[in-house]
């Protein structure tokens, strides 16, 4: 198909050729050459991050951490090609000159970084960057921040973010966190843990001790707030966790089991199941009026909610139809429509903060995948499969997806479970390493 | 903070071994009537009494909730226990395998958990002595990823007063 | 024994706890932060990029903060204001002369595609000449070259699906162009005059660069409409085959919508790239390619 499509285009240039000919017309005065190119290479763009300069040890370190952090960041993207800095043929001495960009180009560099730190009188830094498009030999972006010097990190973030959205178009995903499970123990008894840290897996904390078992965590999108599930007491219920007091408070007054809970975009409501006497149903609290509104109705089990972006839909599973499928709903549970229809099972529906996407956990032939389908369930594509792959979580800006990946360790049963992001082209598969065995991620909007 | 993840990570390995051990020591009625060790050494009308000469679980297929022939007849055998000892109160707890995503196993165990439940109803025994639980896939019995250890995790488990955890 | 070690691990949780709470509250420092845009004109010496003071642009002020424990939050992307990009070196990038022509435009999604008619009817060059583009309903499940789809591995009992489309082409595709060549190359068709050339050769040059200029051609799958994205690029050549000057034509078209910018740029890149070149083009022809126009369009790329 490709080829004959090709062929097409040469085809249209010489048939239009083919009339000049046909005129006498043909020769060195036609037209000038056209040429359609098609192809291009999903390369990774190769690009230069010099170490920011700066005086006195505490600057110069501060550059060197910085700029460490923005090439990790962008080597992790698989969007980047951070080009190794013994190539280097020389560093910039100032931010105030135009680079020898012959010395970029010889290396390939197709864009280059610099940018300098200066700590103020204050104790307060200030980091200013550069980013160089080489071939064209011009400026793409120049920023300068100034914050306390503790912040250096998510700076280097912000300035990770400012790149790859001058370089891409779109929204970066630098600059957030990510909330997970933590566990540790014998799968018979697994001690699992809240834990939250930069998207890198940097700035790791526990939220909560392992004395309950807690599960599913998500961000809020406009507080700082996570709501999850928990067994507190042995009573599995959804809770909300307030990140700047650390307060827990159980949701709702429900007679039976709460869970899969997620925020709606607005960030005022709760999307959850209830399961109560082997029925589970999806239901939405408001938290301001704290009203509860059961938005399906029917015997199977109906959940793994999650709003559309634009909080009018709401994508879930369900194995009404026999097995778990996925289904659409409006806001007010009208509409029902099922959405997946190919072999397996599909479960963890995740709408893509850009609207145009659902992506899913999939389970068939005894693998699990991770894929994306159109909202309206075609063009189904797995990303990636293993043992056991689940629970799919958008970055920001809807080109990154982050699971977890569970596979056995030894032959004693105990498994390994590990966070991972991969790309919507399913080319870039990368672990997100932490201190401990994890799971449930859920990614954080950009920090506000 | 790595030095202190470190120390989390060493607690909780303290844990897990010590729960283990809880395990071993409590939970033994692992098939369904397990009855190996002497009646007489056990007091009757004890959790202990009920894990050993009753049985206390049941077992269900692939994503399914529905009681086998084998799993109803084990259900009177523990409704009769009951019905000997009205004043015990029991929590049925239900249990999936791994091969299912987190939050559905939860609705899948809650689910088996109430078909149980229902029998027992059915059979006599009053709704307010049964409390349900779903741990979804998180309590395994069994490890192994085999469908031996599956077969065992799929599960639904009455634990009388008194007796030690699934 | 067991008592002993569920007794150890309430101990260290209870220590360890506020530690936790503890590093929250140094993680969440306020952060204050100002901004302000670095000016591009980096060659203007009187005008010091590095004082903010002499910005043109007010100063960003730390906002407020709430409360101790939350950050402030950072400027939005929104403050942000890239000027037009001067280009300090017009010897690789070149200045655009006035060129009316541009084609940045946003393919609609509903149209099809011009598909070539299959049939070539060698003796009829009229009929060829004619041969308008067709309308052709996409497959519906083709999928892009670059993205990954592991559904196809398990689609495999199915021989005749997409999978096989591709190598089933390829042999296609040669005996296509031999038939073109065969109809080009009749002497009726190319003009004997010695200072022009035959479309085979005008083919040739195509193909050469193209070829050339794919491999160099970084192309952002997976980005939303990037299969949407006509890119019109102009250059001039050197007689060494080298890409003297090149440009995206009507450029100020896109410098409002940050994506089609960064995939004009992308287009740039490749025309720029000299580790592409030089093409392998016949010096004595130089008067026929040393002005070309490059349109970029993944779209065939991403298959639909």
């Amino acid at each position: 198909m490709f080829a004959v499509r090709l062929n097409s285009k040469i085809f249209l240039v010489l048939s239009v050729g083919f009339i000049a000919g046909v005129l006498g017309l043909a020769g060195t005065a036609q037209a000038e050459l056209k040429v359609d190119v098609t192809r291009g290479t999903v390369k990774p763009l190769p690009i230069a991050v010099t170490k920011f300069i700066g005086n006195g040890p505490q600057e110069i370190q501060l550059g060197r951490r910085i700029s460490h952090v923005i090439r990790a960041d962008l080597a992790r993207s698989g969007l980047f090609d951070p080009i190794d800095e013994k190539a280097f043929i020389e560093v910039e001495r100032s931010l105030e000159t135009v680079p020898r960009f012959q010395n970029w180009r010889i290396l390939n560099a197709q864009a280059m970084v610099q940018g300098r730190v200066a700590v103020l009188s204050d104790g307060r830094m200030k980091v200013q960057f550069r980013l160089w498009d080489v071939f064209a030999q011009q400026q793409m972006v120049g920023q300068v921040y100034t914050t306390v010097t503790s912040n250096w990190r998510r700076i280097a973030h912000i300035v990770s973010d400012a790149i790859y959205k001058r370089v891409t178009g779109e929204e970066g995903y630098f600059d957030t966190r990510i909330v997970y499970i933590a566990e540790t123990g014998s799968q018979i008894r697994r001690i699992k843990r809240l834990a939250i840290m930069d998207q890198d897996g940097e700035n790791h904390h526990f939220l909560t001790d392992g004395s309950s078992l807690v599960l599913t965590p998500r961000f809020s999108p406009s507080r700082q707030e996570i709501t999850y599930m928990s067994y507190h007491g042995n009573v599995p219920r959804v809770y909300i966790f307030n990140i700047d007091t650390g307060r827990q408070e159980v949701l709702g007054d429900f007679p039976g089991m709460t869970f899969a809970p997620r925020f709606s975009p607005d960030g005022d409501s709760v999307i959850m199941s209830m399961a109560e006497s082997g029925n589970t149903e999806i239901y939405t609290m408001d938290l301001r009026t704290r009203k509860v509104r059961q938005l399906t109705r029917h015997s199977a089990i109906d959940t793994s909610p999650y709003f559309s972006p634009g909080g009018k839909r709401v994508v879930f599973n369900s194995d009404r139809s026999g097995t778990q499928q996925l289904y659409i709903m409006n806001a007010n549970g009208s509409g029902v429509k099922r959405i997946s229809f190919g072999k397996g099972r599909y479960a963890t529906p995740v709408w893509s903060p850009r609207g145009d996407l659902i992506a899913f956990t999939k389970f068939t032939g005894g693998r699990f995948y991770i894929g994306v389908m159109g909202v309206n369930g075609k063009g189904e594509r797995l990303l990636t499969e293993g043992f056991l792959v689940e629970a799919p979580t958008w970055a920001p800006n809807g080109r990154v997806l982050m699971f977890f990946r569970e596979s056995p360790r030894g032959t004693g049963g105990e498994k390994d479970s590990k966070l991972f992001s991969i790309d919507l082209t399913g080319q870039n598969e990368r672990e997100i390493v932490t201190p401990m065995d994890a799971s449930d991620p859920a990614w954080s909007p950009l920090i506000p | 903070m790595r030095i202190k993840s470190l120390s989390y990570l060493v607690a909780a390995l303290f844990l897990a071994t010590a729960c283990a051990e809880t395990m071993q020591d409590g939970g033994a009625g692992r098939g369904s009537g397990g009855n190996q060790q002497a009646a007489s050494s056990v007091k009757p009308g004890t959790g202990r009494d009920f894990v050993i000469n009753v049985g206390d679980r049941v077992f269900f297929e692939f994503d399914k909730s529905s009681l086998s022939s084998d799993a109803r007849s084990q259900l009177e055998k523990q409704a009769a226990w009951l019905k000997k000892f009205g004043s015990v109160s029991l929590t049925l707890e239900g249990h999936a395998d791994e091969r299912g995503t987190r939050e559905y196993n939860l609705a899948l165990g809650e689910r088996r958990a109430n078909s149980a439940k229902d029998f027992l109803v059915a059979l006599g025994i009053a709704p307010n002595r049964i409390r349900v639980i779903s741990y979804g896939k998180e309590r395994p019995a069994a490890l192994g990823q085999n469908e031996a250890a599956w077969r065992q995790n799929r599960r639904a488990v009455t634990i009388v007063a008194g007796a030690s955890g699934s | 024994m067991s008592v002993t070690l569920h007794g150890a691990v309430v101990l260290v949780s209870v220590f360890g706890l506020p530690h936790i709470q503890r590093d929250l509250r140094i993680e969440d420092v306020p952060m204050v932060v100002e901004l302000v845009t670095i000016s591009n004109e980096t060659n203007l010496p009187s005008q010091p990029v590095h004082d903010p003071k002499h910005k043109s642009e007010p100063e960003i002020q730390p906002k407020p903060k709430k409360n101790a424990s939350k950050p402030v939050p950072p400027p939005t992307p929104a403050n942000e204001v890239v000027p037009p990009v001067p280009l300090p070196d017009p010897e690789a990038a070149g200045n655009p002369p006035p060129q009316p022509a541009l084609k940045v435009k946003s393919k609609l999604k509903t149209e099809p595609k011009p598909v070539l008619k299959p049939k070539v009817k060698p003796k009829a060059p009229k009929r060829f000449a004619k041969a308008k583009p067709t309308r052709k309903p996409k497959p519906p499940d083709e999928f892009a070259a670059v993205l990954k789809n592991l559904a196809k591995e398990f689609t495999k009992p199915h021989p005749t699906q997409s999978s096989e489309k591709n190598k089933k082409a390829e042999p296609a595709r040669h005996s296509f162009e031999q038939q073109i060549a065969k109809v080009l190359t009749r002497p009726r068709v190319s003009d004997a005059a010695s200072n022009r050339i035959t479309m085979t050769e005008r083919h040739a040059m195509i193909n050469t660069i193209r070829t050339a200029i794919q491999p160099c051609w970084n192309i952002q799958p997976g980005a939303k409409g990037a299969q949407d994205i006509v890119v019109v690029v102009r250059a001039t050549l050197s007689p060494d085959g080298r890409i003297r000057r090149a440009w995206v034509t009507n450029r100020s078209a896109f410098q409002n919508d940050p994506f089609k910018l960064a995939a004009a740029e992308t287009a740039q890149r490749a025309v720029l790239n000299q580790a592409c070149q030089p093409f392998k083009l016949d010096p004595r022809k130089y008067d026929v390619w040393k002005d070309v126009t490059l349109s970029f369009n993944p779209n065939e790329m991403f298959g639909r």
